[in-house]
């Protein structure tokens, strides 16, 4: 029965990854159909519409990103991609690093100390509420263009979010567990520590998910308006040179990047929760 | 000592003291004059206890029914420390009660259990939070895994296990903690028939291998019949009868069908019946 079941799963997961493969076949078909309707009677493509082979052969275009002069070739291109993905990397890996380790510290903080929550859960929960881009010009100023710029953008953002998500985890702690465990002989500091700290670990790794995608658009917003590097540094540049199809196959790595990011926080999300029950 | 099958006091809000214990022996567990008056979020006030005083023997397993809202649950908060009396107090050999302790394990009605730990790690939590070394903890665990009959089971998540299951897990992980007084807050009351009468026989087995002073709180009273020495009747935050149970434990489950047996079950249900509409 059970392995019948299992079959049954497998297969059904396998027709539903063609299904999305052939999705992703017939968009693109369907964006060369439309690049090439809109294409002049040389078969030359709009500018505004490149096709995707236009797209391809864009690629040793990207050299120009790697400093003035630089030859165009595949060489040169991958350097440049390989260069601002590290740098767009760096930054969001510090500033989720820092935000996440402000946001549930604080939060766990609130949640073992009333005092503390009556100090500073309001004023917290509050700054959730401000529309972060609103803050980013004064970000800009503070900063400009350094990394830190950028990296402090994208913490104060994952902070705000994951200290919420703290809060809001601990609270749905069972207190059966917490008075079970006392009645097993545990001090406060103890329960906080066997109980709830891993009985909040899948709601935060399910926060992660969003927060991670957040992260992602904030970093590339402060990319397009200061940073020296990166991958929406180099998104604003090839703006510049009005040329959609570089600007396109930046897009198409950005999607790329996004997709990879989602799985492998899908990925964790799932071994998190491995042990919580289907209610 | 109150005459068995006999209401304590037919009117009165005080049914006075009440002696579970051999005579010439020192009270295991006493509460004296127990009161709890319990406020709703609207400021009114709920009585919840009315001055219990109960003194129960070594070894001695009492049942504790009533209509819901009788209080018996409360009653045994109280003695695991989970609440504090309004009036009275509630004292283990003569040691006032202030908070949980390991030396009084609870079984909970709901799945209190650790559903991040696997089925060994959450019958070690108890022993492991005493600093038991971990090679004695595997041995330990072991033998109440095959007490419980979850020696199979050991390395699944508590999901995974069936609703008997997982009361055997609690049980287990209660008695793994070696605590002198169990108590039980309608350890069965969500399980089918068949599987709740056969964990009370397990539970009575266990007991004779490792005699516990057992209180058990329940609104089965073929269950309380089967299961206790003494029957406590509650009903409006006050004790209002005991019955006497003078078969030998363990009992076999031919009980249930003993026609004295059933005379007992027609007793008490019709002493209930005339509290409830006391009530």
């Amino acid at each position: 029965m059970l392995e019948l079941g299992g079959l049954h799963t497998r297969s059904r997961m396998v027709s539903g990854r063609l299904t999305g493969f052939l999705v992703v076949v017939a968009l693109i078909a369907a964006w060369w159909l439309a690049a090439l309707s809109l294409a002049d009677e040389s078969g030359k493509s709009s500018v505004l519409l490149p096709s995707p082979l236009d797209v391809l052969e864009a690629v040793p275009r990207l050299s120009v990103f790697a400093g003035p002069g630089a030859p165009l070739t595949y060489g040169n291109a991958f350097k440049v991609i390989v260069d601002n993905t590290l740098s767009s990397a760096t930054t969001l890996i510090g500033g989720v690093a820092l935000g996440g380790f402000l946001g549930v510290g604080l939060g766990l903080a609130l949640g073992w100390s009333t005092p503390l929550r009556r100090m500073f859960e309001a004023p917290f929960l509050t700054i959730r509420v401000i529309p972060l881009f609103a803050l980013l010009p004064l970000f800009l100023s503070w900063f400009g263009g350094a990394r830190i710029g950028s990296v402090s953008f994208v913490a104060f953002a994952v902070f705000s979010m994951l200290f919420v998500n703290t809060i809001e985890a601990i609270r749905n702690v069972d207190p059966v567990a917490r008075a079970f465990a006392q009645t097993l002989g545990a001090s406060r500091f103890r329960v906080y520590r066997t109980v709830v700290v891993p009985a909040i670990i899948p709601e935060l790794v399910g926060g992660m998910r969003v927060v991670l995608g957040l992260a992602w658009a904030i970093l590339l917003a402060a990319e397009f308006l200061a940073a020296q590097s990166g991958i929406g540094r180099i998104m604003i540049l090839a703006q510049q040179y009005f040329d959609l199809s570089r600007m396109m196959l930046i897009v198409l790595l950005i999607m790329l990047y996004t997709f990879v990011l989602d799985r492998l926080v899908a990925f964790a999300a799932a071994h998190a929760t491995r042990w919580v029950p289907r209610t | 000592m109150i005459a068995s099958g006999q209401p304590v006091s037919a009117n009165s809000s005080s049914p006075g003291h009440i002696r579970l214990v051999e005579s010439g022996e020192r009270p295991y567990i006493s509460l004296n004059g127990v009161g709890k008056t319990l406020q709703t979020e609207r400021g009114a006030e709920i009585v919840a206890l009315t001055d219990v005083s109960l003194e129960i023997g070594e070894g001695v397993f009492v049942a504790v029914v009533g209509p819901s809202g009788c209080g018996k649950t409360t009653l045994l908060n109280h003695i695991a420390g989970l609440t504090t009396p309004t009036t009275g107090e509630v004292s283990v050999l003569g040691r006032k009660i202030t908070g949980p302790g390991r030396e009084r394990g609870m079984v909970f009605q709901t799945d209190a259990l650790f559903f991040w730990r696997t089925v060994r790690r959450n019958i070690e939590y108890g022993v492991e939070t005493q600093g038991m070394p971990r090679r004695e903890r595997r041995t330990h665990v072991d033998h109440y895994l095959d007490l419980v009959g979850l020696t199979k089971f050991a390395d699944l998540y508590p999901k995974e296990l069936s609703g008997g299951m997982k009361k055997r897990c609690q049980i287990a992980t209660v008695l793994a903690n070696n605590p002198d007084v169990l108590l039980m807050d309608e350890p069965f009351g969500a399980l089918d028939y068949p599987t709740k009468c056969q964990l009370q026989e397990q539970l009575l087995t266990i007991l004779a291998r490792e005699p516990k002073t057992t209180v058990f709180v329940t609104h089965d009273i073929e269950e309380a019949l089967f299961l206790a020495d003494k029957v406590v009747v509650m009903a409006n935050g006050s004790i209002q009868q005991v019955v006497d149970v003078p078969i030998a434990r363990p009992r076999a489950s031919d009980l249930r069908i003993d026609v004295e047996f059933a005379r007992r079950k027609a007793d008490l249900w019709r002493s209930l019946e005339h509290w409830m509409a006391e009530a």
